[in-house]
């Protein structure tokens, strides 16, 4: 595996990075490259260090070891308010004493950024989160859900180099979690927007695909891994530290499958399978795949339009997916 | 039935309102009707020194409202610059304790938690012992020989001694000295509250700690600056025992007149009137208060 390779296709990359308060280990020697537009999240049961590791990458704390690269330059011992980094915070920290747009404009503001062109990129990004209507409101006359979305547009508008969401969903009732999680990620795939997400809500992750499999061979650039649930092999193009023979699980997100119903001209990275259920989220269905092995894979496609053909219940689908959308998780 | 009458006993709830209503009622309300009662009268070589209002001559009871005291109030210059003096002085010395309180506050608010009680102890410290006592502390200090104009001298910064004591500038030492605790106990309780990812937020959002300490942190303050400063305000108008002791010849103000009328002159009706009208220049910045912390209060349920 080449290093400067890897450096080149990662954007933000944390090489080595440890935290140490006084008498306690928050973050331990941690390695890990996030790609361009990528939304990664950081998993784990409360006091892991999910939220310090996120606090160094806004720059609240600094790193006791290692360093932080983010397009290329260094992160590490930048004040937070010189980072091209912002973060949401999980009380959504949204200023009681301004209004909806006042706290969208507050990012802008101090960069400088003319009047008018503020007043043009608040009511853009009001737009994106559906808020426009309640500009001039006050904080505590809004809703728990609409306060989140004044804290995504207060960050969004600043069109940073990364976002951080710490919780984004943990000051919501269930009810409302349900279907802010699927706005936001929504919301942060139209703009594109690279992302590390702190959430131990399952629904964000739940349905994710995983295979287990085994390494069968091993280059500088790409490997290709067989599932025992997958007829066809599946191909990474990009390197992993293994050696062939290992077993390795691969994560598959299930927006990053494309289903069709004509076999696709290729023999690795695609699967057979038959529709068992579709569960409809307005704009985005999640459908249960069942492979001709029994494994249920989850799809996640965007509606579309009225009349067009879909697939349907008991529809046979052919699944295929890219090579990079793959994530080897070694054991 | 004895339930029936039970039931128009007050509870316990509006008993508990009662003791304080009835200790204003007795102690504020009724020494205030007097005053304004006497504003109204003449003064007479009698005890005490005034004419009744109402008065019972010839079978017939005649009321006679004077209203000579305002008038003359208003005709004589000194009260009018004594006012002045007064509201000038103590809003300067209310600037002056705000500035050097808001960062006593700040950094008691932000300090260790175990630390905060020892802080806030030691604030409230002083004013365990007389407050006379420590006016006179004062003397001692900023006398001729006394220790300030020793140490300057001492460091070679004097040659001799500067007239310090009885000075506005020693005026202002002690009110802002004496006010201090009441300036800095609202804006720590305020500034303790404060949510800190609010300021994190801001630094998030490229604000520079003191751009986010003027657009994020003192606004938020605001009510605590507001209460401090009316605080410190309000008793500082009508203040004596600061001007008295440490004023000098040229520090004019209202608590000293107040005095000199009532106990020099023996003239306890145009003593009134000063004390009537003191009293009506209070209640605007205090009514402003009122209506502006009401207006916060229904803009936060």
């Amino acid at each position: 595996m080449n290093s400067s390779d890897l450096k080149n296709d990662s954007y933000l990359s944390i090489e080595g990075v440890s935290k140490k308060f006084e008498q306690f280990q928050a973050v331990r020697h941690t390695n890990l490259k996030i790609r361009k537009g990528e939304i990664f999240c950081l998993l784990g049961p409360s006091g892991c260090g999910k939220t310090t590791l996120l606090r160094m990458l806004a720059g609240f704390e600094q790193p006791s070891e290692g360093k932080i690269f983010l397009d290329g330059s260094e992160l590490t011992g930048i004040p937070p308010f010189r980072r091209p980094v912002n973060m949401m915070f999980q009380s959504y920290a949204i200023f009681p004493h301004m209004t909806v747009e006042q706290n969208v404009a507050f990012g802008l503001k101090q960069d400088q950024v003319a009047k008018d062109k503020i007043r043009e990129k608040v009511q853009e990004a009001l737009e994106l989160v559906e808020m426009p209507k309640l500009a001039k409101r006050k904080p505590h006359q809004l809703s728990g859900g609409q306060r989140q979305r004044v804290a995504l547009a207060r960050i969004l508008v600043k069109q940073p180099k990364l976002l951080l969401l710490d919780e984004p969903m943990a000051a919501l009732d269930k009810k409302l979690r349900e279907q802010m999680q699927l706005e936001v990620v929504d919301i942060l795939e139209k703009v594109e927007a690279t992302c590390v997400m702190v959430t131990h809500a399952a629904a964000f992750i739940g349905s994710v695909n995983l295979f287990d499999g085994t390494v069968i061979q091993d280059e500088a650039d790409h490997v290709i891994i067989q599932s025992p649930v997958l007829k066809h092999p599946i191909f990474v193009d990009h390197g992993i530290t293994g050696t062939e023979g290992m077993s390795v699980t691969v994560a598959l997100r299930p927006e990053k499958i494309s289903m069709a119903s004509k076999p696709p001209e290729k023999l690795h990275n695609c699967a057979t399978g038959i529709v068992q259920d579709i569960a409809y989220f307005g704009s985005h269905s999640i459908y249960h795949v069942e492979l001709e092995t029994g494994q249920l894979v989850y799809v996640h496609l965007p509606n579309p339009e009225r009349g067009a053909s879909h697939a349907t219940w008991q529809d046979k689908v052919f699944l295929e997916w890219n090579p990079h959308s793959c994530v080897v998780l070694t054991h | 039935m004895i339930h029936s009458w039970l039931k128009h006993l007050p509870g316990g709830r509006s008993l508990i309102i009662v003791v304080p209503y009835l200790w204003m009622l007795l102690f504020f309300l009724i020494p205030f009707i007097i005053v304004f009662k006497i504003s109204f009268s003449t003064s007479a070589l009698s005890i005490p020194p005034y004419r009744e209002l109402l008065q019972w001559t010839d079978e017939a009871v005649k009321l006679t409202v004077h209203f000579g005291n305002y008038l003359f109030l208003m005709e004589d210059r000194l009260y009018w610059v004594a006012y002045l003096s007064s509201l000038k002085i103590a809003a300067i010395a209310t600037i002056l304790c705000l500035l050097i309180c808001y960062p006593v506050a700040y950094a008691m608010a932000h300090a260790p938690s175990h630390w905060r009680n020892l802080l806030l102890m030691l604030v409230v410290l002083p004013s365990w012992t007389s407050f006379l006592i420590r006016v006179y502390a004062w003397m001692g200090i900023l006398k001729n020989n006394g220790y300030l104009n020793n140490l300057l001298i001492w460091a070679g910064i004097l040659d001799e001694p500067i007239q310090m004591l009885n000075s506005s500038f020693a005026v202002y030492i002690g009110i802002v000295y004496a006010y201090m605790p009441f300036m800095i106990l609202p804006l720590y309780t305020n500034l303790v509250k404060h949510d800190h990812s609010l300021v994190e937020a801001s630094l998030d959002l490229g604000a520079p700690p003191w751009k986010t300490f003027l657009t994020v942190t003192l606004p938020l303050s605001k009510n605590g600056v507001i209460a401090g400063s009316m605080l410190v305000f309000i008793p500082s108008v009508g203040e004596f025992i600061i001007p008295e002791l440490l004023g000098g010849p040229e520090t004019l103000m209202i608590g000293k007149v107040l005095w000199q009328e009532f106990f020099n002159n023996r003239d306890w009706p145009v003593a009134s009137a000063v004390a009537m009208v003191m009293l009506a220049l209070l209640v605007i910045p205090i009514m402003l208060f009122q209506h502006y912390q009401s207006r916060e209060m229904g803009q936060n349920p």
